[in-house]
Protein backbone atom coordinates (compact mmCIF):
# COMPACT_ATOMS: atom_id res chain seq x y z
CA UNK A 1 0.00 0.00 0.00
CA UNK A 2 1.15 3.41 -0.59
CA UNK A 3 2.05 5.87 1.85
CA UNK A 4 -0.82 9.02 2.94
CA UNK A 5 1.22 11.89 1.09
CA UNK A 6 -0.39 14.97 2.24
CA UNK A 7 0.82 18.52 0.53
CA UNK A 8 -0.70 21.93 0.09
CA UNK A 9 -1.08 22.45 -3.67
CA UNK A 10 -2.46 25.32 -6.19
CA UNK A 11 -4.64 24.51 -9.32
CA UNK A 12 -5.76 27.53 -11.41
CA UNK A 13 -4.43 30.28 -8.69
CA UNK A 14 -6.61 28.75 -5.69
CA UNK A 15 -4.97 27.24 -3.34
CA UNK A 16 -5.63 24.00 -1.29
CA UNK A 17 -4.09 20.70 0.17
CA UNK A 18 -4.75 17.22 -0.43
CA UNK A 19 -3.56 13.94 -1.04
CA UNK A 20 -1.35 12.49 -3.62
CA UNK A 21 -2.61 8.93 -4.57
CA UNK A 22 -1.95 6.24 -7.19
CA UNK A 23 -4.43 8.38 -9.25
CA UNK A 24 -3.45 11.82 -8.98
CA UNK A 25 -3.98 14.64 -6.56
CA UNK A 26 -7.31 14.42 -4.13
CA UNK A 27 -8.50 18.01 -3.25
CA UNK A 28 -8.78 17.44 0.08
CA UNK A 29 -9.82 20.83 0.73
CA UNK A 30 -12.42 20.44 -1.01
CA UNK A 31 -13.76 16.99 0.11
CA UNK A 32 -13.59 17.67 3.53
CA UNK A 33 -15.92 21.11 2.71
CA UNK A 34 -14.02 23.21 4.30
CA UNK A 35 -13.67 21.94 7.64
CA UNK A 36 -9.75 22.35 7.61
CA UNK A 37 -9.38 25.63 6.21
CA UNK A 38 -5.51 24.58 5.45
CA UNK A 39 -3.18 21.64 6.12
CA UNK A 40 -1.84 23.32 8.93
CA UNK A 41 -5.41 23.35 9.99
CA UNK A 42 -6.21 19.94 9.74
CA UNK A 43 -2.49 19.25 11.25
CA UNK A 44 -3.75 21.18 14.37
CA UNK A 45 -6.94 19.18 14.15
CA UNK A 46 -4.84 15.80 15.30
CA UNK A 47 -5.73 12.36 14.96
CA UNK A 48 -9.30 13.28 13.95
CA UNK A 49 -7.76 15.32 11.03
CA UNK A 50 -5.60 12.58 9.76
CA UNK A 51 -8.53 9.81 10.28
CA UNK A 52 -10.87 12.48 7.63
CA UNK A 53 -7.45 12.62 5.50
CA UNK A 54 -7.26 9.25 5.29
CA UNK A 55 -11.23 8.63 4.89
CA UNK A 56 -11.58 11.23 1.95
CA UNK A 57 -8.68 9.76 -0.04
CA UNK A 58 -9.31 6.19 -0.61
CA UNK A 59 -10.79 6.29 -3.30
CA UNK A 60 -9.61 5.07 -6.59
CA UNK A 61 -10.12 8.16 -8.48
CA UNK A 62 -8.29 11.86 -8.09
CA UNK A 63 -9.37 15.28 -8.32
CA UNK A 64 -6.82 16.74 -10.66
CA UNK A 65 -3.57 15.12 -12.34
CA UNK A 66 -0.48 16.03 -10.87
CA UNK A 67 0.93 17.69 -14.03
CA UNK A 68 -2.38 20.28 -13.76
CA UNK A 69 -1.43 21.63 -10.35
CA UNK A 70 1.27 23.13 -8.42
CA UNK A 71 3.05 21.48 -5.52
CA UNK A 72 3.46 23.94 -2.84
CA UNK A 73 5.50 23.80 0.30
CA UNK A 74 3.45 21.25 2.47
CA UNK A 75 2.87 23.17 5.65
CA UNK A 76 3.02 26.92 3.84
CA UNK A 77 3.12 29.10 7.10
CA UNK A 78 4.25 27.22 10.15
CA UNK A 79 5.08 29.31 13.11
CA UNK A 80 8.41 28.12 13.80
CA UNK A 81 10.95 26.42 11.27
CA UNK A 82 14.34 25.52 13.59
CA UNK A 83 17.09 24.10 11.49
CA UNK A 84 19.83 22.34 12.82
CA UNK A 85 23.57 22.89 11.34
CA UNK A 86 26.33 19.77 11.10
CA UNK A 87 24.72 17.08 12.43
CA UNK A 88 26.29 13.71 10.58
CA UNK A 89 29.86 12.74 11.23
CA UNK A 90 32.77 13.61 9.08
CA UNK A 91 30.87 17.60 8.44
CA UNK A 92 32.83 19.38 11.42
CA UNK A 93 36.16 17.89 9.39
CA UNK A 94 34.60 19.04 5.90
CA UNK A 95 34.04 22.60 7.11
CA UNK A 96 37.91 22.43 8.53
CA UNK A 97 37.08 25.03 11.56
CA UNK A 98 38.91 23.24 13.70
CA UNK A 99 35.70 23.10 16.15
CA UNK A 100 36.06 19.85 18.34
CA UNK A 101 32.67 17.84 17.85
CA UNK A 102 30.75 20.24 19.95
CA UNK A 103 28.06 19.15 22.63
CA UNK A 104 25.20 21.14 20.93
CA UNK A 105 23.77 21.22 18.04
CA UNK A 106 23.87 25.10 16.48
CA UNK A 107 20.44 26.08 15.87
CA UNK A 108 19.25 28.95 13.31
CA UNK A 109 15.25 29.80 12.23
CA UNK A 110 14.35 30.20 8.43
CA UNK A 111 11.51 32.40 7.06
CA UNK A 112 8.65 30.36 5.53
CA UNK A 113 9.41 32.37 1.85
CA UNK A 114 12.43 31.04 1.60
CA UNK A 115 11.55 27.94 1.18
CA UNK A 116 9.81 26.77 -1.95
CA UNK A 117 7.64 23.54 -2.90
CA UNK A 118 8.13 20.78 -5.09
CA UNK A 119 8.99 21.19 -8.60
CA UNK A 120 8.86 24.94 -7.97
CA UNK A 121 12.03 26.97 -9.13
CA UNK A 122 14.66 27.49 -6.68
CA UNK A 123 16.16 30.94 -7.00
CA UNK A 124 19.94 32.04 -7.51
CA UNK A 125 19.75 35.32 -6.40
CA UNK A 126 21.49 38.59 -8.21
CA UNK A 127 23.29 39.31 -4.82
CA UNK A 128 25.48 35.71 -4.97
CA UNK A 129 26.67 33.18 -7.15
CA UNK A 130 27.82 30.51 -4.30
CA UNK A 131 24.64 28.98 -3.68
CA UNK A 132 24.63 25.62 -2.34
CA UNK A 133 22.15 22.76 -1.36
CA UNK A 134 21.52 20.87 1.45
CA UNK A 135 19.59 17.90 1.82
CA UNK A 136 17.87 17.27 5.16
CA UNK A 137 14.78 15.41 6.76
CA UNK A 138 12.55 17.23 8.05
CA UNK A 139 10.32 16.67 11.17
CA UNK A 140 6.55 18.27 11.25
CA UNK A 141 5.12 18.91 14.51
CA UNK A 142 1.82 17.34 15.67
CA UNK A 143 1.45 18.02 19.02
CA UNK A 144 2.83 20.48 20.92
CA UNK A 145 4.83 21.47 23.96
CA UNK A 146 7.47 22.72 26.09
CA UNK A 147 10.07 20.91 28.02
CA UNK A 148 9.10 17.48 26.51
CA UNK A 149 11.09 14.23 27.64
CA UNK A 150 13.17 12.44 25.35
CA UNK A 151 11.82 8.94 26.15
CA UNK A 152 8.42 10.62 24.82
CA UNK A 153 9.35 13.39 22.23
CA UNK A 154 8.97 11.07 19.00
CA UNK A 155 4.90 10.96 19.62
CA UNK A 156 4.84 14.65 19.08
CA UNK A 157 5.59 14.21 15.56
CA UNK A 158 2.94 13.93 13.03
CA UNK A 159 4.98 13.59 9.70
CA UNK A 160 8.07 13.60 7.87
CA UNK A 161 9.27 15.21 4.30
CA UNK A 162 11.65 16.33 2.85
CA UNK A 163 13.81 19.74 2.57
CA UNK A 164 16.65 21.51 0.76
CA UNK A 165 18.12 23.77 3.02
CA UNK A 166 19.72 25.96 0.22
CA UNK A 167 22.38 27.97 1.69
CA UNK A 168 24.25 31.35 0.24
CA UNK A 169 27.61 30.20 0.94
CA UNK A 170 29.43 33.44 1.41
CA UNK A 171 26.55 35.37 3.04
CA UNK A 172 26.49 32.57 5.70
CA UNK A 173 29.70 34.21 7.06
CA UNK A 174 28.55 38.17 7.29
CA UNK A 175 27.45 37.78 10.56
CA UNK A 176 30.21 36.49 13.42
CA UNK A 177 27.25 35.41 15.19
CA UNK A 178 25.21 33.22 13.17
CA UNK A 179 23.74 32.50 9.57
CA UNK A 180 20.63 34.08 9.33
CA UNK A 181 21.11 35.95 6.15
CA UNK A 182 22.52 33.02 3.93
CA UNK A 183 19.85 30.60 5.18
CA UNK A 184 16.84 33.27 4.34
CA UNK A 185 17.36 34.31 0.82
CA UNK A 186 14.04 34.27 -0.66
CA UNK A 187 12.63 30.95 -2.27
CA UNK A 188 16.48 29.37 -2.05
CA UNK A 189 15.39 26.35 -0.02
CA UNK A 190 12.54 23.57 -0.95
CA UNK A 191 10.74 21.62 1.49
CA UNK A 192 8.24 18.36 0.23
CA UNK A 193 7.34 16.73 -2.04
CA UNK A 194 4.43 15.78 0.76
CA UNK A 195 4.52 14.64 4.19
CA UNK A 196 4.61 11.23 5.26
CA UNK A 197 2.43 10.72 8.78
CA UNK A 198 4.65 9.37 11.59
CA UNK A 199 2.65 6.40 12.03
CA UNK A 200 3.42 5.16 8.62
CA UNK A 201 7.38 5.73 8.24
CA UNK A 202 9.00 5.03 11.79
CA UNK A 203 10.78 8.36 12.56
CA UNK A 204 13.01 6.01 15.48
CA UNK A 205 14.28 3.57 12.42
CA UNK A 206 17.45 4.33 10.00
CA UNK A 207 16.22 6.36 7.02
CA UNK A 208 18.40 6.96 3.99
CA UNK A 209 18.89 10.31 2.62
CA UNK A 210 20.60 11.29 -0.32
CA UNK A 211 21.23 14.44 -2.13
CA UNK A 212 21.62 14.16 -6.28
CA UNK A 213 22.36 17.12 -8.82
CA UNK A 214 22.18 16.50 -12.49
CA UNK A 215 21.70 12.94 -11.50
CA UNK A 216 25.33 12.77 -9.66
CA UNK A 217 25.29 11.08 -6.03
CA UNK A 218 26.46 13.88 -3.87
CA UNK A 219 25.32 12.89 -0.39
CA UNK A 220 24.70 10.02 0.78
CA UNK A 221 24.28 9.23 4.60
CA UNK A 222 21.96 7.34 7.10
CA UNK A 223 20.01 8.80 10.72
CA UNK A 224 21.85 5.99 12.24
CA UNK A 225 24.70 8.49 12.02
CA UNK A 226 23.21 11.55 13.16
CA UNK A 227 25.36 13.40 15.72
CA UNK A 228 22.06 14.37 17.67
CA UNK A 229 19.46 12.09 17.02
CA UNK A 230 15.45 13.06 16.23
CA UNK A 231 14.10 12.46 20.03
CA UNK A 232 17.47 14.81 21.07
CA UNK A 233 16.44 17.54 19.20
CA UNK A 234 13.06 17.68 19.86
CA UNK A 235 13.68 17.71 23.88
CA UNK A 236 16.11 20.08 23.08
CA UNK A 237 14.60 22.82 21.43
CA UNK A 238 11.47 22.55 23.83
CA UNK A 239 13.76 23.39 26.66
CA UNK A 240 13.91 27.01 24.94
CA UNK A 241 10.94 27.18 22.76
CA UNK A 242 7.06 25.88 22.85
CA UNK A 243 6.91 23.79 19.63
CA UNK A 244 3.21 24.39 17.91
CA UNK A 245 1.24 21.64 15.32
CA UNK A 246 2.70 22.28 11.97
CA UNK A 247 6.02 23.54 13.32
CA UNK A 248 8.93 22.40 11.12
CA UNK A 249 12.36 20.67 12.06
CA UNK A 250 15.24 20.59 9.86
CA UNK A 251 17.42 18.15 11.08
CA UNK A 252 20.71 18.64 9.43
CA UNK A 253 22.82 17.41 6.63
CA UNK A 254 25.42 14.97 5.74
CA UNK A 255 29.17 15.64 4.03
CA UNK A 256 28.72 16.33 0.55
CA UNK A 257 27.32 19.91 -0.25
CA UNK A 258 28.96 21.56 -3.37
CA UNK A 259 31.00 24.24 -1.94
CA UNK A 260 33.10 21.71 -0.20
CA UNK A 261 33.47 19.82 -2.97
CA UNK A 262 37.39 21.03 -4.96
CA UNK A 263 36.82 23.05 -7.19
CA UNK A 264 33.61 24.27 -5.02
CA UNK A 265 30.31 23.17 -7.54
CA UNK A 266 27.77 25.68 -6.85
CA UNK A 267 24.44 25.35 -8.08
CA UNK A 268 23.84 27.32 -10.99
CA UNK A 269 20.86 28.21 -13.62
CA UNK A 270 19.12 24.95 -15.38
CA UNK A 271 20.36 22.24 -12.75
CA UNK A 272 18.31 19.36 -11.15
CA UNK A 273 18.73 18.86 -7.63
CA UNK A 274 17.09 15.68 -5.70
CA UNK A 275 16.61 14.80 -2.49
CA UNK A 276 15.60 11.65 -1.34
CA UNK A 277 14.67 9.33 1.30
CA UNK A 278 12.89 5.91 0.01
CA UNK A 279 9.82 6.20 2.43
CA UNK A 280 9.21 9.78 1.97
CA UNK A 281 9.93 10.32 -1.99
CA UNK A 282 11.86 12.67 -4.08
CA UNK A 283 12.27 16.31 -3.23
CA UNK A 284 12.98 17.66 -6.81
CA UNK A 285 13.80 21.49 -7.20
CA UNK A 286 15.20 23.15 -10.52
CA UNK A 287 17.43 26.27 -10.26
CA UNK A 288 16.79 29.37 -12.33
CA UNK A 289 18.02 32.84 -12.15
CA UNK A 290 16.22 35.74 -9.83
CA UNK A 291 15.06 37.71 -12.56
CA UNK B 1 0.51 60.24 15.70
CA UNK B 2 0.85 57.03 18.25
CA UNK B 3 -0.81 53.78 17.40
CA UNK B 4 -1.06 50.94 20.10
CA UNK B 5 -2.51 47.72 20.33
CA UNK B 6 -4.42 46.46 23.47
CA UNK B 7 -7.22 44.07 24.02
CA UNK B 8 -11.31 44.96 24.16
CA UNK B 9 -13.54 43.06 26.28
CA UNK B 10 -10.75 40.75 25.68
CA UNK B 11 -10.47 40.91 22.01
CA UNK B 12 -7.58 42.07 20.01
CA UNK B 13 -7.85 45.98 19.21
CA UNK B 14 -5.74 48.86 18.30
CA UNK B 15 -6.36 52.69 18.18
CA UNK B 16 -4.50 56.39 18.41
CA UNK B 17 -3.23 57.36 21.62
CA UNK B 18 -5.02 60.56 22.42
CA UNK B 19 -3.64 62.13 26.25
CA UNK B 20 -4.45 59.63 28.37
CA UNK B 21 -6.58 58.04 26.20
CA UNK B 22 -7.49 55.70 23.05
CA UNK B 23 -9.84 56.23 20.50
CA UNK B 24 -10.04 52.86 18.90
CA UNK B 25 -10.08 52.44 15.10
CA UNK B 26 -9.78 48.27 14.30
CA UNK B 27 -13.82 47.82 15.13
CA UNK B 28 -14.84 51.07 12.72
CA UNK B 29 -16.03 48.97 9.72
CA UNK B 30 -18.88 46.80 10.40
CA UNK B 31 -18.22 43.33 10.60
CA UNK B 32 -13.76 43.35 10.57
CA UNK B 33 -11.89 43.00 13.28
CA UNK B 34 -8.64 44.71 12.08
CA UNK B 35 -5.16 44.62 13.32
CA UNK B 36 -2.63 47.26 13.21
CA UNK B 37 -0.74 45.13 10.77
CA UNK B 38 -4.03 44.51 8.61
CA UNK B 39 -4.24 48.86 8.61
CA UNK B 40 -0.60 49.02 7.80
CA UNK B 41 -0.56 46.06 4.72
CA UNK B 42 -4.12 47.56 3.26
CA UNK B 43 -3.87 50.93 1.33
CA UNK B 44 -5.64 53.27 2.25
CA UNK B 45 -7.43 51.62 5.53
CA UNK B 46 -5.57 53.12 7.91
CA UNK B 47 -6.87 56.92 6.80
CA UNK B 48 -10.05 55.30 6.09
CA UNK B 49 -10.58 54.31 9.66
CA UNK B 50 -8.89 57.30 11.17
CA UNK B 51 -11.54 59.48 9.29
CA UNK B 52 -14.39 57.43 10.72
CA UNK B 53 -12.74 58.09 13.99
CA UNK B 54 -12.71 61.89 13.18
CA UNK B 55 -13.72 63.24 16.12
CA UNK B 56 -13.71 60.97 18.58
CA UNK B 57 -13.58 60.64 22.35
CA UNK B 58 -11.09 58.11 23.55
CA UNK B 59 -12.84 55.00 24.67
CA UNK B 60 -10.18 54.06 26.54
CA UNK B 61 -9.09 54.83 29.38
CA UNK B 62 -4.46 54.13 28.98
CA UNK B 63 -5.18 53.62 32.93
CA UNK B 64 -5.61 49.76 33.80
CA UNK B 65 -5.47 49.57 29.93
CA UNK B 66 -4.61 45.54 28.82
CA UNK B 67 -1.75 46.40 25.66
CA UNK B 68 -0.46 43.81 23.13
CA UNK B 69 2.65 43.93 21.28
CA UNK B 70 2.36 47.13 19.18
CA UNK B 71 2.51 44.76 15.99
CA UNK B 72 0.80 41.25 17.61
CA UNK B 73 1.44 39.50 14.98
CA UNK B 74 4.64 40.55 12.60
CA UNK B 75 5.38 38.18 9.50
CA UNK B 76 9.00 38.72 10.63
CA UNK B 77 11.02 40.10 13.65
CA UNK B 78 14.46 40.82 12.43
CA UNK B 79 17.37 41.77 15.06
CA UNK B 80 20.77 43.15 14.36
CA UNK B 81 23.42 41.78 16.77
CA UNK B 82 26.20 43.79 18.04
CA UNK B 83 25.48 47.71 16.07
CA UNK B 84 26.46 50.17 18.26
CA UNK B 85 30.37 51.20 18.54
CA UNK B 86 29.84 51.28 22.11
CA UNK B 87 28.51 47.57 22.43
CA UNK B 88 30.65 46.40 19.92
CA UNK B 89 33.85 47.63 22.05
CA UNK B 90 32.20 46.01 25.12
CA UNK B 91 32.38 42.69 23.08
CA UNK B 92 36.26 43.22 22.38
CA UNK B 93 35.33 43.19 19.15
CA UNK B 94 35.88 45.94 15.93
CA UNK B 95 33.41 47.55 13.25
CA UNK B 96 32.07 45.03 11.52
CA UNK B 97 31.48 45.16 7.83
CA UNK B 98 28.47 43.64 7.59
CA UNK B 99 25.26 43.83 10.63
CA UNK B 100 24.52 40.18 12.49
CA UNK B 101 21.21 39.55 11.57
CA UNK B 102 18.97 36.84 13.47
CA UNK B 103 15.57 35.96 14.54
CA UNK B 104 12.79 35.69 16.92
CA UNK B 105 9.49 34.04 17.14
CA UNK B 106 6.10 36.08 17.50
CA UNK B 107 5.57 33.82 20.67
CA UNK B 108 8.86 35.65 22.32
CA UNK B 109 7.25 38.71 22.80
CA UNK B 110 5.91 40.50 25.32
CA UNK B 111 3.24 43.41 25.94
CA UNK B 112 4.12 46.49 27.18
CA UNK B 113 2.98 46.03 31.59
CA UNK B 114 2.68 42.33 30.32
CA UNK B 115 4.99 39.98 32.18
CA UNK B 116 8.59 38.85 31.09
CA UNK B 117 9.51 35.53 31.84
CA UNK B 118 12.65 34.68 33.71
CA UNK B 119 12.79 31.15 32.53
CA UNK B 120 13.42 28.00 34.00
CA UNK B 121 15.89 26.87 32.15
CA UNK B 122 18.32 29.81 33.12
CA UNK B 123 19.22 32.28 35.88
CA UNK B 124 21.12 34.58 32.90
CA UNK B 125 18.11 36.37 31.35
CA UNK B 126 19.47 39.87 30.66
CA UNK B 127 18.05 42.93 29.07
CA UNK B 128 19.06 44.78 25.86
CA UNK B 129 17.24 48.03 24.83
CA UNK B 130 16.49 48.83 21.62
CA UNK B 131 15.06 50.83 19.14
CA UNK B 132 12.12 48.79 16.53
CA UNK B 133 11.82 49.56 13.00
CA UNK B 134 8.00 48.62 11.58
CA UNK B 135 7.78 48.42 8.25
CA UNK B 136 4.83 50.17 6.41
CA UNK B 137 5.69 50.07 2.60
CA UNK B 138 6.96 46.31 1.77
CA UNK B 139 9.61 45.68 -0.57
CA UNK B 140 12.98 43.50 -1.88
CA UNK B 141 16.14 44.97 -2.84
CA UNK B 142 15.04 48.44 -1.35
CA UNK B 143 18.13 50.98 -1.57
CA UNK B 144 18.98 52.87 1.61
CA UNK B 145 17.90 56.54 0.01
CA UNK B 146 14.65 55.17 -0.25
CA UNK B 147 14.48 53.01 2.85
CA UNK B 148 12.90 55.23 5.21
CA UNK B 149 10.28 55.82 3.23
CA UNK B 150 8.85 52.19 3.64
CA UNK B 151 9.18 52.83 7.34
CA UNK B 152 5.47 53.05 9.72
CA UNK B 153 6.63 53.98 12.52
CA UNK B 154 9.16 53.43 15.48
CA UNK B 155 8.72 52.00 18.77
CA UNK B 156 10.56 50.60 21.79
CA UNK B 157 11.87 47.13 22.36
CA UNK B 158 13.97 44.60 24.86
CA UNK B 159 15.98 41.89 23.40
CA UNK B 160 15.58 39.77 26.12
CA UNK B 161 18.80 37.47 26.23
CA UNK B 162 19.27 34.17 27.69
CA UNK B 163 23.39 34.54 28.03
CA UNK B 164 23.83 31.00 29.05
CA UNK B 165 22.32 29.36 26.02
CA UNK B 166 23.54 32.30 23.64
CA UNK B 167 26.85 31.10 24.34
CA UNK B 168 25.96 27.84 22.59
CA UNK B 169 23.98 29.25 19.28
CA UNK B 170 21.93 32.68 19.56
CA UNK B 171 19.27 31.35 18.26
CA UNK B 172 18.34 29.19 21.83
CA UNK B 173 19.13 32.04 24.06
CA UNK B 174 17.40 34.67 22.02
CA UNK B 175 13.77 32.79 21.58
CA UNK B 176 12.77 32.15 25.00
CA UNK B 177 8.92 32.51 25.16
CA UNK B 178 7.79 36.15 26.55
CA UNK B 179 11.04 37.58 27.24
CA UNK B 180 10.97 40.31 24.33
CA UNK B 181 8.61 43.06 25.27
CA UNK B 182 7.39 45.23 22.30
CA UNK B 183 5.92 49.20 22.81
CA UNK B 184 4.08 50.57 24.54
CA UNK B 185 2.85 52.18 20.96
CA UNK B 186 4.24 52.98 17.35
CA UNK B 187 4.92 56.47 16.72
CA UNK B 188 4.45 56.92 13.05
CA UNK B 189 7.35 58.24 10.85
CA UNK B 190 5.96 61.91 9.79
CA UNK B 191 6.44 62.69 13.79
CA UNK B 192 10.04 60.89 13.67
CA UNK B 193 11.72 62.49 10.51
CA UNK B 194 15.49 61.52 11.88
CA UNK B 195 15.78 58.31 13.98
CA UNK B 196 19.27 59.06 14.79
CA UNK B 197 18.61 62.23 16.56
CA UNK B 198 16.51 59.71 19.18
CA UNK B 199 18.19 58.84 22.68
CA UNK B 200 17.88 55.93 24.21
CA UNK B 201 18.12 55.07 28.02
CA UNK B 202 16.92 51.07 29.94
CA UNK B 203 16.58 51.10 33.88
CA UNK B 204 16.73 48.08 35.69
CA UNK B 205 14.57 49.22 38.88
CA UNK B 206 14.56 52.43 38.27
CA UNK B 207 19.03 52.79 37.74
CA UNK B 208 19.97 53.71 34.26
CA UNK B 209 22.04 50.46 32.97
CA UNK B 210 22.19 51.92 28.91
CA UNK B 211 22.18 55.32 27.50
CA UNK B 212 23.13 56.13 24.39
CA UNK B 213 21.82 58.34 20.92
CA UNK B 214 20.84 56.31 17.81
CA UNK B 215 23.56 57.85 16.26
CA UNK B 216 26.06 55.92 17.35
CA UNK B 217 24.32 52.66 15.37
CA UNK B 218 26.97 51.14 13.24
CA UNK B 219 24.41 49.80 10.57
CA UNK B 220 22.04 52.84 10.64
CA UNK B 221 18.27 52.26 9.80
CA UNK B 222 18.60 53.23 5.85
CA UNK B 223 21.32 50.08 5.63
CA UNK B 224 19.82 48.03 7.70
CA UNK B 225 16.67 47.98 5.53
CA UNK B 226 18.69 47.46 2.90
CA UNK B 227 20.82 44.64 3.91
CA UNK B 228 17.64 42.88 4.82
CA UNK B 229 15.53 43.37 2.20
CA UNK B 230 18.64 41.87 -0.39
CA UNK B 231 17.93 38.72 1.26
CA UNK B 232 14.15 38.46 2.51
CA UNK B 233 11.05 40.32 0.80
CA UNK B 234 9.68 43.22 3.76
CA UNK B 235 6.16 43.66 4.50
CA UNK B 236 4.04 45.48 6.44
CA UNK B 237 4.33 45.34 9.77
CA UNK B 238 7.45 43.37 10.07
CA UNK B 239 9.69 44.73 12.56
CA UNK B 240 13.65 45.09 12.89
CA UNK B 241 15.35 45.69 16.41
CA UNK B 242 18.25 47.69 15.77
CA UNK B 243 20.89 46.46 18.27
CA UNK B 244 21.77 47.45 21.51
CA UNK B 245 24.18 49.84 23.61
CA UNK B 246 26.71 49.69 26.21
CA UNK B 247 25.76 48.15 29.28
CA UNK B 248 24.15 44.38 28.75
CA UNK B 249 23.98 43.04 32.66
CA UNK B 250 26.52 40.27 31.85
CA UNK B 251 29.23 42.99 31.13
CA UNK B 252 29.22 44.28 34.17
CA UNK B 253 31.27 43.59 37.53
CA UNK B 254 29.31 42.19 39.04
CA UNK B 255 27.51 40.76 36.81
CA UNK B 256 23.40 41.60 36.88
CA UNK B 257 20.64 39.17 36.18
CA UNK B 258 16.75 40.17 35.92
CA UNK B 259 15.16 38.14 38.62
CA UNK B 260 11.78 37.63 39.77
CA UNK B 261 9.88 41.17 40.85
CA UNK B 262 12.17 43.79 38.84
CA UNK B 263 10.90 45.98 36.79
CA UNK B 264 12.39 47.46 33.40
CA UNK B 265 12.35 50.22 31.69
CA UNK B 266 13.34 51.47 28.02
CA UNK B 267 12.53 55.18 27.91
CA UNK B 268 13.50 56.54 23.77
CA UNK B 269 13.05 60.21 23.63
CA UNK B 270 9.67 61.55 21.01
CA UNK B 271 8.21 57.63 21.71
CA UNK B 272 7.88 56.69 25.50
CA UNK B 273 8.52 53.91 27.98
CA UNK B 274 8.12 50.79 27.62
CA UNK B 275 7.59 49.16 31.04
CA UNK B 276 7.68 45.33 32.28
CA UNK B 277 7.93 43.16 35.25
CA UNK B 278 9.71 40.34 35.37
CA UNK B 279 8.69 37.00 36.84
CA UNK B 280 9.59 33.30 37.26
CA UNK B 281 7.81 31.35 34.29
CA UNK B 282 5.45 29.25 36.19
Amino acid sequence: MTATRLTSFSIHGRTSFGAVTGAGMVDLGGRLGGKYASLLSLIQAGEAGLKDARAASAFPFADYRLDEIEFLRPVLFPEKIVCVGINYPERSAEYKDGREKPKYPNLFVRFPDSLVGHNQALVRPKASEKFDYEGEIVLVVGKGGRNVPRDQALSMLWGMTLGNEGTLRDWLRHGSLNVTQGKNFDASGSLGPWIVPADEVNPGAPLHLMTRVNGELRQDDNTERLTWDFSWLLNYITQFATLKPGDLIFTGTPVGAGGHQTPPAWLKPGDVLEVEVPELGVLRNTVVDET
Amino acid sequence: MKLASYLVNGRPAFGRVEGNGAVTLSDRIEGRSITLKDALAEEGLLDELLNLAAGAEPDMSLDGLKYLPVITDPGKILCVGINYRSHAAEHGGAVAERPNIFTKFTDCLVAHDGEMWRPKASKQLDFEGELVVVIGKGGRAIPAKDALSHVAGYTCFCDGSVRDFIKVSLVTGKNFPATSPLGPWMVTADEIPDPSKLTLTTRLNGQQMQHSGVDMLMHDIPALIEYCSTFTPLAPGDIIATGTPEGIGAKRNPQVWMKNGDVLEVEISSIGTLRNRIIDEA
